[in-house]
């Protein structure tokens, strides 16, 4: 039985060729596993990009709402510290003008001490007088005539002399 | 046959530019085997002296039908598996045609080697497709950067 030589280099082509699409079949489905496992990685990564993406605009939100918060918070202890200093304006002012009105007092208290001073002095003094007076003996005028002793001493009186 | 040998990998939708050559070259199978059948007289040429050894043209010419019905097929479907096993095929028969071309060539038959040329350029870029992936998985998500979904 003798086979064609034709048929036989046909075959061997056929069997060449079929072995190579084999070979580059599996080849084409090993990179296709791979680039399957890149893209289903760049999903997985946009994913990640997504979520942290969102967790960005949460924390960007929060931070605006904390600036705000802040900026409040700030605006309102101007004011206090307005109002505060307003106050205290205020308490040195009055504290000045008590203080005015304390000296003021104080000097017509001591003008009045001076005078109740003077005036008890005078009093003492009058009562000192009037006790002096009254402890005193009665004037010569008061008393009744007598011989004046003081003949001898009338010559003694400078102011004859 | 080249399925069963295979690592699987997950269906998705075929690329346009798998779809486009398998087209193409369903056409061709089917042209070329319409003309076997339709056209026997024209092959008495002796460049196709050895293919019409091996084979009878009418055979060549159901076997390029069927291997054309195949492509198309596995292009409407957008099956990866029967495309890979249709174009392994389409490999195959042409380039045993292109080794029946070169073979009348060398015995004399033949007066230019333009068959065994084309012939096996067809083979090469039957190879070349297969080697490249039919499918893109980076697609689904340029569509979605190109088209955004639910955005």
């Amino acid at each position: 039985m003798s086979v064609d030589p034709s048929a036989l280099l046909l075959g061997a082509a056929a069997v060449i060729t079929a072995i190579g699409t084999i070979y580059v079949n599996r080849n084409s489905r090993r990179d296709q596993h791979r680039q399957a496992a890149a893209a289903a990685q760049v999903q997985r990564d946009q994913h990640q990009l997504e979520e942290t993406k969102q967790a960005l605009e949460a924390l960007g939100s929060a931070l605006t709402e904390t600036r705000t918060d802040l900026h409040e918070e700030r605006r309102l202890r101007r004011q206090a510290e307005a109002e505060l200093e307003e106050k205290k304006t205020l308490h040195r002012h009055m504290y000045a003008a008590q203080e005015s009105r304390c000296l003021e007092y104080a000097g017509q208290l001591t003008d009045t001490v001076l005078t109740l001073r003077g005036v008890v002095v005078d009093e003492i003094a009058r009562a000192a007088a009037d006790s002096a007076l009254r402890a005193l003996p009665s004037h010569p005028h008061d008393l009744p005539p007598a011989t004046p002793p003081a003949l001898e001493g009338e010559k003694d009186d400078p102011a004859d002399r | 046959m080249a399925v069963g040998v295979l690592p699987s990998v997950p269906e998705e939708q075929m690329t346009w530019r798998a779809r486009a050559y398998l087209v193409i070259a369903a056409a061709r199978h089917i042209l070329v085997g319409a003309a076997c059948i339709v056209l026997v007289a024209d092959f008495d040429g002796d460049s196709f002296q050895v293919i019409r050894a091996v084979l009878p043209v009418w055979v060549w010419g159901v076997a390029f039908l069927v291997g054309g019905a195949h492509l198309t097929y596995a292009a409407i479907r957008g099956s990866e598996g029967h495309a890979r096993v249709a174009l392994s095929l389409s490999a195959i028969s042409t380039s045993v045609w292109a080794a029946g071309f070169l073979l009348a060539y060398q015995e004399g038959g033949a007066v230019s080697p333009i068959g065994v040329i084309f012939a096996t350029a067809l083979t090469a870029k039957d190879l070349v497709i297969c080697r490249q992936p039919m499918r893109s998985p980076f697609e689904p998500i340029v569509r979605e950067y190109d088209e955004p979904k639910g955005r």
